[in-house]
């Protein structure tokens, strides 16, 4: 089994890498996933991985990347809610990058 | 874009039928078809929660429903009769729901160019 | 003339599903209408398990669907995500070859050119 230890605290992965339990997430956490994923965690990056914490909190599942461009669109205006914004914070994909920070579940690969 | 009728009618608990339903149902309004989901028969239990669904083995996958109005689905209509049989009463369910007869709901089928029943 | 999809979402294990939708295929393709694609969801993903092992008295329609589509150049997809929650297709073992995966986005958009779409 995959695992990463923050603070000397061993959490358990899922074979894609992302939380295993969704309880386990912490900030320090998302910060050392950000670290994985070679992202360097702004304001920015912060409001989208608390928006997609959120968002599953309310919704029950992993945000896709057309679902998550809209419903960012819808509240925080589409200045942040549009596709090229959000590329350029997760460049290798705002919904794969932003949910395992977040400590979500892989968003499925077919929506 | 096409209009396209997604009709569902098992209960919630009937294996992975609704929620695979329902990933259709945004895939298709994703994609910019005008979507009518239509709850009839059991189907009409997935509109409310599932409790102790921890307890049941299996994850609550009905608030899901709540992105239909963010994927801007069409319309989504309740059968007056299965309501009516499950004692669910509108404002239970989890979305805001069009309740129709059966005749009502004949005539909005036959609006579609496609159905697909799950 | 009509442009037809086919989506199975039923069990196709030891029941007429595929023997249904190759039947179906054949026909439209006979009087002249066009298929677009064949799309399999839900529990229908079982058929594109690579290691079925049917024994020699029970018909493999798989065999014969995959063989029909490949002739007449129809794409044969699969929710690639219906198949991997049932362990059906993964990296290490994928779909048997003639199924391609494919995600419900692919399938919603091309309904577009779809005139009509039989379910099974």
């Amino acid at each position: 089994m995959l695992s990463l230890t923050v603070e000397g605290l061993v959490i358990p992965l899922d074979q894609h890498g992302y939380l295993a339990d969704l309880n386990l997430w912490s900030e320090k956490l998302a910060l050392e996933f950000a670290r994985l994923e070679q992202v360097n965690m702004s304001a920015e990056h912060w409001e989208v991985v608390l928006f997609v914490r959120d968002f599953y909190q309310e919704f029950r599942t992993s945000p896709a990347i057309r679902v998550l461009v809209k419903a960012i669109a819808a509240k925080l205006g589409p200045d942040k809610g549009n596709s090229k914004y959000l590329f350029m914070l997760f460049p290798e994909g705002p919904a794969k990058q932003a949910t395992r920070i977040a400590g979500l579940p892989k968003p499925a690969r077919c929506l | 874009m096409k209009k396209i009728a997604v009709i569902l009618s098992h209960s919630p608990f009937d294996g992975a039928i609704s929620r695979e339903a329902h990933d259709m149902i945004m895939a298709l309004a994703a994609v910019e078809h005008q979507v009518t989901v239509i709850y009839q028969d059991a189907a009409v239990l997935q509109l409310l929660p599932i409790r102790r669904s921890a307890a049941l083995g299996c994850k609550d996958y009905t608030p899901a429903q709540k992105l239909f109005e963010l994927y801007e689905v069409a319309a989504v209509v309740a059968d007056a009769c299965a309501l009516q049989l499950y004692q669910i009463l509108p404002e239970q369910c989890l979305i805001t729901v069009t309740v129709m007869s059966d005749q009502a709901i004949q005539a909005l089928l036959a609006q579609q160019q496609h159905i697909l029943r799950f | 003339m009509a442009v037809f999809a086919l989506y199975v979402q039923s069990s196709t294990y030891a029941c007429p599903t595929l023997a249904s939708v190759l039947r179906f295929a054949k026909a439209a393709l006979l009087q002249q209408h066009q298929l677009d694609h064949i799309f399999f969801y839900q529990d229908a993903v079982q058929a594109i398990v690579a290691s079925i092992d049917l024994p020699a008295d029970e018909p493999d329609v798989a065999t014969d669907l995959i063989a029909f589509c490949q002739q007449h150049d129809i794409p044969l997809l699969y929710c690639v995500t219906a198949a991997e929650k049932r362990g059906l297709a993964t990296l290490a073992v994928p779909a048997r070859t003639g199924f391609i995966a494919a995600g419900l986005a692919e399938f919603a958009m091309r309904l577009d050119a779809v005139d009509q779409v039989v379910q099974f």
